[in-house]
């Protein structure tokens, strides 16, 4: 899917735009080179103990060694820790940890990140805090086969 | 009849003037006009910030804003 707002300035008559483009997919079992479980992030509302970092787990479903890249990121709100590689077939935690920032409002924004592999496929992980939206998984290993 | 002196240094004030009014103007410089947010669950809000950059020698306006 591509998009392409446009923004109409008093330059002159033509607009310029930007372009966004994404895959969208329904089932987080069907993507490639690697799976994301859980595919969104959803920090819940404050209760008595409030919930700062939540984990995922990448696996790589393909033959080769991937090293995933941070591209864009909520800065002020959250940071994001990724594995340095998941080995062929075997699978690595990221997590996403809530600053004071993100702490103190909700927000609804994403993170996205990149693979080595020969397309540099990009995967966005929607980051969300204080909506209600399915919760994260609990922390796994931290690598492994 | 020949033009005063009040004519000409007009003239001559337009004339120099004129590459400024040809050249000020707002102008508006994305140099990242395109964002790949690769797969994307179903049903969920993504976002990026584009960054607009006004490098015109006069004052930039957001007029409108259309979503694509």
């Amino acid at each position: 899917m591509t998009k392409s707002p446009s923004i109409q300035t008093n330059e002159g008559p033509q607009n310029q735009s930007v372009r966004i483009k994404s895959q969208i997919f329904t089932n987080s079992d069907s993507t490639f080179p690697i799976t994301l479980k859980p595919s969104k992030i959803a920090f819940p509302d404050s209760g008595e103990v409030m919930i700062v970092e939540l984990y995922f787990t990448i696996t790589n479903v393909s033959k080769q060694d991937l090293r995933p890249t941070l591209i864009s990121s909520p800065k002020s709100l959250v940071s994001v820790t990724l594995p340095k590689s998941i080995p062929a077939g075997g699978y690595a935690d990221g997590s996403i940890k809530l600053k004071n920032a993100g702490q103190k409002k909700g927000f609804e924004k994403s993170v996205t990140i990149q693979l080595n592999d020969d397309a540099d496929t990009r995967f966005t992980i929607p980051v969300t805090h204080g909506s209600v939206a399915p919760v994260a998984l609990p922390a796994k290993g931290q690598a492994g086969h | 009849m020949k033009p005063g002196i009040k004519t000409i240094v007009i003239i001559f004030i337009l004339i120099m003037a004129l590459p400024g009014l040809v050249w000020a103007g707002a102008k508006l410089t994305i140099p990242q006009p395109e964002f790949d947010f690769g797969y994307v669950p179903q049903a969920s809000k993504i976002s990026h910030d584009f960054w607009l950059y006004s490098t015109g020698d006069d004052t930039l306006k957001i007029l409108k804003v259309n979503p694509g």
